[in-house]
């Protein structure tokens, strides 16, 4: 397997093949997980992989991560790390609880009313750091697959669909396919 | 032959749910009385990916003798089509899910109304769905090996009704474990706002249970007030603590001193106050005196980003050391001075952690309401100093704490320790296991 690390906007699509899938990570720690899984049965099923990855990863991940599986597979994954284009957006700085610390009545609006709101506006936001990407791979053959992780990965997912017309959305890879 | 026991523990290893050791020792205690046991559990899967968070070391603690059964279960309708997603519900689903989340109890009752909900279970709980998978399993399990008994635990309390629906279906008879209530407030001790349909089959599953069990008086009190028909079926089975959580007896503590936390916060913790109480006499500490926490923020790990905004600045003399694994939890107690029990609500709530705390034999300061049922667990205990959620008040409890921790003699330490052990799990939950094991012996009609 050959882990290639991108940003937004700097995707560069002769490193795939012509089968591939478009896993969609999603900014949870569930979806980080689903996320991996799906790039291991991805590997696994021959294909390479193009993982929009929106997750900041935890101190407390260290003993939980789910690991990669597949590393012997031919394939390759370009992990396109989305989180700090995305955290530069007003949803991203409205999710960040570091940006509201400090002052106690900021911080109660924070927990009552603007994290809801970011939460609201984020899979968007995810979407607007990631389509320079989508739009420079729409030329290319079809994912496999186009496999969203969470809820926030759900918009991701739409509008690839919607230029990939033939390409399955799933949200995990069935297991005996 | 043995008898056999059908056990409903939607949350079991790996998961680390509180009651997941609860579970595990009320296995253990069957297996321990001769019982043949199989446990009906969630998936690895789901723990995993959808609550986020699992503890793998708890999976060797499971009785090599029980028999594991993973049912199924999913808060996704897995395979939703995406492509046929409006526009406002594809770019907005936070928000989709949120609304759905709030109006879906009202959608269903004028379905009802209207009679056109093709849902057999109307009551609410999230986990409605895992239900008829459970009894359909259940009823192949004891195709297999003939089922004597069913018990479930709960939350969630799905799993009373599959464990109503399963015991009517094979001819047995059931208990539930309420390790909380369902319909009852815990932290307010109200009857909570249940709707009709969930009153009624909490109503219709005490009614038709064995016996009810709960860990404090004070909930069997209030349950058997709200079902008097059914006032003599409430038992208690306390929490208790596990004796591989608890270190060596303590000595004098040196400074620089540690103050410690241990458990999964919540919003209701009383964690601003103790925080403000730690920079209130931080100052006075010797030098690399730290407040530390260890646990996760919130059972969900969506509830992660929320709970991180509550932790206060690590230059303040503050470590927050993430997730202590169970088999950690002996060595994170070792390296304390004095432990601090954050406990929110009232009556009905002791936290399972107290226990853990009364068997430590190190100081204590436990910070509850007045009428809490922490606070009333640990009167009488030599090291335990309890306060108001106050920080001035939660100072002079740190400040009292430390001055017993510097002249602690190991043989205090220890006392203290053995007079804890009424409080070991097992021994808490003997009453679940001797009462269904006689009911079952002496033929007890169901």
């Amino acid at each position: 397997m050959t882990e290639v690390y991108t940003s937004p906007g700097d995707l560069d699509p002769s490193r795939i093949g012509v089968q591939w899938a478009l896993i969609v990570g999603g900014v949870t720690r569930a979806g980080n997980r689903r996320a991996r899984r799906a790039v291991s049965q991805a590997l696994h099923k021959g294909l390479d992989v193009i993982w929009l990855d929106g997750y900041e990863e935890r101190f407390e991940d260290s003993g939980e991560r789910v690991p990669l599986d597949g590393r012997e597979a031919e394939g390759t994954v370009v992990v396109v790390g989305y989180q700090a284009a995305e955290s530069s957006t007003l949803a991203g700085r409205l999710q960040s609880p570091e940006r509201w610390q400090g002052n106690p009545v900021l911080r109660k609006v924070w927990r009552l009313i603007l994290r809801r709101i970011g939460a609201v506006l984020r899979p968007r936001a995810g979407w607007r750091s990631v389509r320079p990407d989508i739009d420079r791979l729409s030329g290319s053959t079809p994912p496999h697959a186009i496999v969203y992780a969470d809820d926030y990965a759900i918009t991701i997912a739409w509008h690839a669909g919607r230029i990939w017309a033939s390409s399955p959305i799933l949200s995990s890879f069935p297991e005996t396919s | 032959m043995s008898p056999h026991l059908l056990y409903i523990a939607f949350w079991y290893p790996p998961s680390r749910a509180s009651g997941v050791y609860r579970a595990l020792a009320v296995t253990e205690e069957f297996v321990a009385k001769g019982w043949d046991v199989t446990v009906m559990t969630t998936e690895h899967q789901f723990l995993e990916e959808e609550i986020g968070s699992t503890d793998p070391s708890l999976i060797s603690h499971i009785p090599a003798e029980v028999d594991v059964v993973r049912v199924p279960f999913t808060f996704h309708g897995l395979g939703e089509d995406v492509r046929s997603l409006g526009w406002v519900r594809a770019n907005f689903p936070t928000l989709w899910r949120a609304v759905r989340a709030r109006t879906s109890p009202i959608l269903s009752t004028i379905s009802t109304i209207r009679g056109e909900t093709p849902e057999a279970h109307q009551f609410v709980d999230k986990y409605v769905a895992w239900i008829d998978p459970v009894v359909k399993t259940g009823i192949r399990v004891d195709a297999g090996r003939a089922v004597d008994y069913v018990l479930a635990t709960g939350n969630p309390y799905a799993s009373f009704e599959a464990a109503r629906l399963l015991a009517s279906l094979l001819g047995t008879g059931y208990s539930i474990d309420y390790r909380d209530p369902w319909t009852i407030d815990v932290f307010t001790g109200r009857r909570d706002n249940a709707d009709q349909k969930t009153t009624q089959t909490e109503r219709r599953i005490v009614a038709e249970a064995d016996l009810c069990f709960h860990v404090n008086e004070a909930i069997a009190d209030a349950y058997g007030e709200k079902y008097p028909e059914g006032a003599d079926k409430h038992r208690v089975a306390p929490n208790g603590f596990d004796a591989d959580s608890i270190p060596p007896p303590s000595g004098p503590s040196t400074p620089p001193f540690t103050l410690g936390m241990l458990g999964t916060m919540n919003e209701r913790w009383p964690i601003t106050e103790i925080y403000e109480a730690w920079s209130l006499c931080r100052g006075d500490l010797p030098e690399g005196s730290e407040l530390v926490f260890g646990g996760h923020l919130g059972y969900f790990a969506k509830s992660e980003d929320l709970l991180e905004a509550y932790l206060p600045d690590e230059s303040l003399g503050f470590r927050h050391v993430g997730r202590v694994p169970k088999d950690a939890v002996a060595d994170f107690y070792a390296g304390l001075d004095v432990v601090i029990l954050a406990v929110p609500g009232g009556p009905m709530v002791t936290s399972g952690k107290v226990y853990e705390a009364l068997a430590l034999g190190k100081p204590i300061v436990c910070v509850q309401e007045p009428d809490g049922g922490a606070r009333r667990l640990l009167e009488g205990h030599p090291l335990a100093i309890c306060v108001d959620p106050r920080p001035e008040a939660v100072r002079s409890g740190i400040v009292a704490a430390l001055s017993i921790a510097k002249s602690l003699d190991p043989e205090t330490s220890r006392r203290a320790q053995t007079e804890a052990m009424p409080y070991e799990r097992r021994q808490g939950i003997r009453p679940i296991v001797d009462e269904i094991t006689n009911r079952v012996r002496s033929g007890q009609p169901a």
